[in-house]
């Protein structure tokens, strides 16, 4: 590149960081750059569930630049470092071109014609023969909102099996059951805008700094400009979200309800209980559901004071009544959680006990305050849990129990209300049994990887490999294509138009900016086309546009509680996202649920609001729950035989199945191999060193690896990374759920270490 | 050779040594300290992970460094050198 050229575009690079921060560095300079022959397409980041803006900047054919997005309110002009390769994922030498079937033990290529004719064909056999519960669809959280709502309508509407499912129930199902129970609704009554209202933020089971880097900076940057501006970290792992923190508590994995009562315990015996609060938009339940008073949830507290917590959790009673007395004081606090506390047997309850301390401080629904679930995918919240993508669900948050529910999208489906089953159909683990039970008979798996994620891995596999597999990837291979019968291939990001919904009820539109690579199609046009050979003509010819299928589905949540109704592509083409509810053109969005502001509180009749300040809704006297729930341990607790708690989880490099990161050669080299962790004190009674290779057992599998001697798990915890398929973390995890949320207990497994 | 222009963002009492090791690495350009503790900087590499390398260098060797935002990343070069692979392994 010439020099003159180079120091053009280090100027550019200087002033668009700078412009990020709102400082002028160069006037002028930012404009030259966007004057480059660079077209810039506004969209969102592919990777996890903040839901960052990012610019696509194209020459001729080709991305050639990315850059934040500077309008969007959630990043501001920043990304985090897996900005440097979204082009090379774009680009992977593993992209999926064309369609193939597998014939004689090989995959072979097909037209277009031939692989969705075969698939047609089989899927209405199975149909046929066994009825609509032996099909089945497995989607995901990073596909497009119409992309779930096409596979919706075919399989729950036509198909007439509510055996639909998405990889969100392996990780935020318990988020979902807590906001439920808890608050009423699903979802956040807040935004990221909290942020920078908040004193004290509780981060818990959460690894901010490397899962969510925006979200830490943007807590990072408050505390810097606010040093009163206090952190607290519950995990039982050392992170870099460390060097910020005020308190870490080390509860043992599996056992931190009690640490979170014990926090509740002190809160009300030191008055930091807002009792008036309580009084007006609290009920406190039992753990079978029956009202009981404030008295006696305080009697039940009894049993967590923080001594009788140290002994359960392993976590000094100092160290709780001094998390407990830090929320309390402080004047706002915001909890932020994720797989640490969703990936439970009871992780349902541990959403509860989170929503508990700010329902008994009153620490809700003002500025600073609100219980947030951080998301680990992009469109976990937008495309499956309002699009309804999981087996007990329709779209706009309904319920395939509810009759009215059933008629209301059955009408805007044009198909007889008949069709849709009134039971819930299998939840995930379920479904995979179904198939191992030869149950199910064919399935068709989107934009995910369940032969590596699944826990307990190894179990699932006999029915993948027995039963019919249709994948639709942008990738090849995959652990899963290695079961697959027929596989499809997806456009990926920028090569299809469509919508994310983040954490913060944000829903942003995507461009199509690139043509997808070889012959893959998008995902909803696949589904389009099966559906119609499958003889769903009438139902599914009307799609043309990605906005024809957009406009039907808010259509759907036109006066549910989020409406997206006022969320037009027009719109949503201008503005970087809406936070729903947003029930027309003209509405700005909601900042808060529940509150003053929020259009359903608005228009609630006065006297219900009377003399109160919040009104949760979803419940039927407005009223939000505080759960007595007993601190129950992890299903599998670690023992004699099985003396350490193996945890599981990310690195920056990686991302989930690493289906995406590991076709980046320079990620894949960069951290080519999983490791185990383990504290140098365990590691030097077991006469383990750093880069042996040992074996880590449970009681279903074992993984040799090469072990990693850090003090970032404390004593008797070990962590691996679940990236790969070769050193696969999920041949040791449990596949016991929980009884709710029915998400499996990914985050405890007893195990045991040795040299191998 | 991609480019990217990064925020370094620092504990406030270490801006001014995190800004004097930045200026020792011969890849990177710094462009001051602004608002208090961020310092912005332009990184430069052979490659993208080399980019990535660089960006982990300074988050993790560099005390006072709370982290590395890229605001702008170019990597023209590098794909009009690589091409696209259409091969389906």
């Amino acid at each position: 590149m010439p020099l003159k050229r180079r120091e053009f575009l280090k100027a550019s690079a200087a002033a668009a960081a700078a412009a990020s921060i709102g400082v002028n560095l160069i006037p002028g300079m930012e404009n030259k750059l966007f004057a480059d022959a660079i077209t810039w397409h506004k969209s969102v980041c592919r990777f996890c569930g903040t839901g960052c803006g990012v610019m696509i900047g194209k020459k001729g054919d080709k991305v050639v630049a990315i850059k934040g997005d500077l309008e969007n309110p959630i990043n501001k002009g920043h990304i985090c470092v897996k900005g440097f390769f979204l082009h090379k994922v774009i680009y992977a030498r593993t992209r999926l071109l064309y369609p193939m079937i597998r014939k004689n033990g090989k995959f072979v290529r097909v037209s277009w014609d031939e692989a969705l004719d075969y698939v047609a064909k089989r899927f209405n056999e199975i149909r046929e023969k066994y009825g609509p519960d032996a099909l089945a669809f497995y989607g995901s959280g990073q596909a497009e909102t119409e992309e779930t709502y096409m596979a919706n309508k075919l399989f729950k509407g036509c198909i007439g099996t509510n055996n639909m499912e998405g990889n969100p129930r392996l990780c935020m199902a318990s988020a979902v059951g807590g906001y439920l129970t808890s608050l009423g609704l699903d979802e956040p009554a807040g935004t990221y805008q909290d942020i920078e209202h908040a004193e004290l933020f509780l981060l818990i089971g959460s690894n901010t700094a490397e899962c969510h880097p925006i979200i830490f900076e943007r807590i990072v940057r408050h505390k810097t400009k606010n040093p009163n501006v206090k952190i607290i970290i519950i995990d039982p792992r050392k992170t870099p979200t460390d060097q910020v923190a005020d308190l870490h508590l080390f509860p043992k994995p599996g056992w931190d309800l009690a640490v979170l009562h014990a926090m509740a315990y002190v809160i009300i015996k030191e008055g930091y209980a807002d009792l008036d609060f309580i009084k007006k938009h609290v009920n406190f339940k039992n753990n079978e559901g029956k009202d009981i008073s404030f008295e006696e949830f305080q009697k039940f507290l009894e049993d967590y004071t923080p001594e009788k917590a140290e002994k359960i959790s392993g976590v000094p009673a100092s160290e709780i009544v001094k998390a407990a007395r830090m929320f309390g004081q402080a004047r706002t606090a915001m909890s932020m959680w994720t797989m640490g506390i969703n990936q439970r047997t009871r992780g349902v309850w541990a959403n509860n006990l989170i929503h508990n301390l700010h329902l008994l401080t009153g620490k809700i629904g003002v500025p600073g305050s609100d219980p947030f679930s951080l998301t680990g995918q992009p469109n976990a919240c937008g495309g499956v849990r309002e699009g309804g993508g999981l087996c007990h669900l329709l779209p706009g948050h309904r319920k395939v129990t509810n009759a009215k529910h059933r008629e209301e999208v059955a009408r805007v489906w044009g198909v007889p209300v008949s069709n849709i089953q009134p039971k819930p159909g299998k939840h995930t683990i379920a479904m995979f049994e179904a198939l191992n039970e030869g149950k199910i008979k064919g399935i068709y798996i989107m934009c995910t990887n369940p032969a590596q994620s699944l826990p307990h891995a190894q179990k699932f596999w006999k029915g993948l490999k027995e039963q019919f597999v249709v994948l639709a990837e942008s990738f090849y291979p995959t652990a899963t294509s290695e079961y697959a019968d027929v596989l499809l291939p997806a456009a990926f990001w920028a090569e299809k138009e469509g919508v994310y919904g983040c954490t913060e009820r944000r829903s942003q539109y995507m461009p199509q900016v690139l043509q997808p690579m070889g012959e893959a199609r998008w995902d909803a046009w696949i589904l389009r086309d099966l559906a119609i050979r499958m003889g769903f003509k009438k139902e599914f010819e009307k799609y043309k546009t990605a906005e024809d299928i957009w406009n039907e589905y808010i259509s759907l949540t036109k006066g549910r509680d989020m409406d997206l109704s006022g969320a037009t592509y027009r719109r949503l083409k201008k503005v970087r996202g809406l936070t729903w509810p947003v029930p027309s053109e003209d509405h700005p969005g909601t900042y808060k649920r529940y509150v003053k502001g929020d259009p359903f509180f608005d228009k609630l009749p006065e006297e219900k609001k009377k003399g109160r300040r919040m009104y949760f809704y979803g419940k039927p006297d407005g009223k939000a729950v505080v759960w007595a729930r007993p601190a129950k341990p992890p299903a599998e607790p670690t023992d004699k035989d099985y003396p350490f708690a193996l945890t599981t989880g990310r690195v920056l490099e990686h991302w989930h199945t690493g289906t995406m990161t590991r076709a980046v050669l320079e990620l894949e080299r960069a951290v080519p191999k999983a490791y185990v962790e383990i504290h140098p004190d365990d590691a030097k009674k077991l006469g383990i060193a750093n880069k042996d290779m040992v074996i880590v057992e449970t009681r279903r599998g074992k993984l040799k690896i090469e072990a990693r001697v850090i003090d970032r798990p404390e004593p008797g915890t070990l962590f691996i990374p679940w990236h790969w398929k070769e050193w696969l973390a999920n041949l040791l995890t449990i596949d016991a759920f929980d009884p709710g949320s029915k998400e499996p207990e990914y985050k405890v497994a007893a195990a045991r270490i040795y040299k191998a | 050779m991609p480019i990217a222009g990064v925020v370094v963002v620092t504990v406030p009492e270490r801006t001014s040594s995190v800004l004097q090791e930045l200026k020792k690495l011969s890849n990177v350009t710094t462009y001051g300290v602004h608002k208090e503790n961020n310092i912005i900087a332009v990184l430069e590499s052979d490659t993208t992970k080399g980019l990535e390398q660089l960006s982990n260098q300074i988050s993790q060797a560099i005390q006072g460094v709370i982290g590395v935002f890229p605001a702008y990343i170019n990597f023209e070069d590098e794909i009009s050198d690589s091409g696209t692979d259409t091969s389906t392994n």
